[in-house]
């Protein structure tokens, strides 16, 4: 594997429920404290921004105010849940093309302590917005139904992605739910959006995370030399399955 | 059938000339086409020129193949459940969301009426109706009558 960067500072926010009043730039700064921290350099050796937000339309433009960083080159891709992977082979490639040198990713949101309603950023279309779908719970129902209907998957089966979930929790200190957690559990809590119960779902917490890359030369400098990263491509699709064509 | 390029003659057209047209000549923005179509208790669908593959939702370009031919057809209304969800309130019964493949090969979001929502199934063939709501005309399903 060719390495052109390396993530050299990782860290999170506060996480659970930091109480009333904090918002999600307080956690992009916490995080991005603890992460600079943990490379060794300071936020002034930052010259690229990449974050996305449910929150702010602009992220890396909100950060960047906020943490009093000028970048030289940013990126604000936001493709959902694994916006930060995109933005870390995004990173690696502006790093390996000369475009910054110090990257900085972060996120943070205030879903549990913030918000009353869950700030999804899914847009709903006018062809379904009449049906009133539940999103995202409701995409993800309608993908478990013809899952299950086209492979035999039970919902047994998929209640163990919240419990294997549960049990990597109870590893560790920091995470927010650490009850012991079974099948039978998830099978009998309240229903959302059949055949997702609200188990089946994931937790609506607090959070931030930040995560420092730069190149390899300078990552020598540094005690902190995590990995090494090379440029990949990440495939995307659609978040709403009608758009999907008709299977035969 | 499509309100303009029929009268138009754009079937005749090049394929350059129409892929040009960018859905305009088809009778208008697509969602106002639709909405044409629905006010009629018709379900609109369109069809490209081009490569014959079935579009929904409306829009001015074909995902299949990249063209910008859209072609405005009428559905028979008729499909089979792809995908269904019951969504339950903490007030009031629960209520259907599913995605229908119609025979004309197109899916779409609807509701299936007329059946409890958690006893909708895959499968199920279902019948287009039109229910007006306070927004305007919206699509939903029946279960097929046996026989029909």
């Amino acid at each position: 594997m060719r390495g052109v960067a390396a993530i050299v500072g990782v860290a999170e926010s506060d996480l659970g429920e930091v109480g009333p009043g904090y918002t999600p730039l307080d956690l992009i700064g916490q995080a991005t404290l603890r992460a600079l921290d943990d490379a060794g350099l300071k936020k002034e050796d930052v010259d690229g921004l990449f974050s996305a937000s449910a929150y702010y339309h602009m992220p890396t433009l909100s950060a960047g105010e906020y943490l009093g960083i000028r970048p030289r080159y940013s990126d604000a891709t936001s493709i959902g849940g694994s916006s930060f992977v995109s933005h870390l082979f995004h990173a690696t490639a502006a790093i390996d093309g000369g475009l910054c040198e110090v990257a900085l990713i972060t996120y943070g949101s205030t879903q549990r302590s913030g918000e009353s309603r869950l700030v999804s950023g899914s847009e709903t279309l006018p062809y379904e917005a009449p049906y009133k779908p539940r999103y995202p719970v409701s995409m993800y129902a309608l993908a478990a139904s013809r899952h299950m209907h086209q492979y035999g998957t039970t919902r047994e089966q998929l209640a163990e992605v919240a419990v294997a979930a549960r049990e990597w929790a109870k590893l560790n200190p920091r995470a927010f739910m650490r009850d012991d957690l079974s099948v039978e559990d998830v099978l009998g809590s309240r229903m959302v959006s059949s055949p997702l119960s609200v188990l089946d779902c994931c937790l609506v917490t607090d959070g931030g995370g930040a995560v420092v890359v730069t190149s390899p030369e300078k990552a020598k400098d540094l005690s902190n030399r995590r990995s090494i990263c090379s440029a990949r491509g990440r495939p995307t699709g659609t978040a709403t399955s009608p758009r999907c064509r008709t299977s035969p | 059938m499509c309100f303009r390029c029929t009268a138009a003659g754009g079937a005749r057209r090049s394929v350059r000339e129409r892929g040009r047209c960018g859905g305009s000549e088809y009778g208008g923005a697509p969602a106002e086409v639709y909405r044409r179509y629905l006010e009629r208790r018709e379900l609109g669908l369109q069809r490209c020129r081009d490569c014959g593959e079935a579009v929904f939702y409306p829009r001015v370009v074909c995902p299949a193949c990249g063209g910008g031919a859209l072609a405005w057809e009428m559905s028979g209304g008729r499909g089979t459940v792809y995908a269904t969800t019951a969504i339950h309130r903490r007030n009031g019964e629960p209520y259907n969301v599913a995605l229908v493949d119609l025979d004309e090969g197109f899916r779409m979001m609807s509701r299936i009426e007329g059946i409890n929502a958690e006893e909708v199934a895959i499968g199920q063939r279902v019948t287009f109706a039109v229910r007006e709501e306070d927004d305007g005309p919206v699509v939903v399903f029946l279960l097929e009558e046996e026989g029909s």
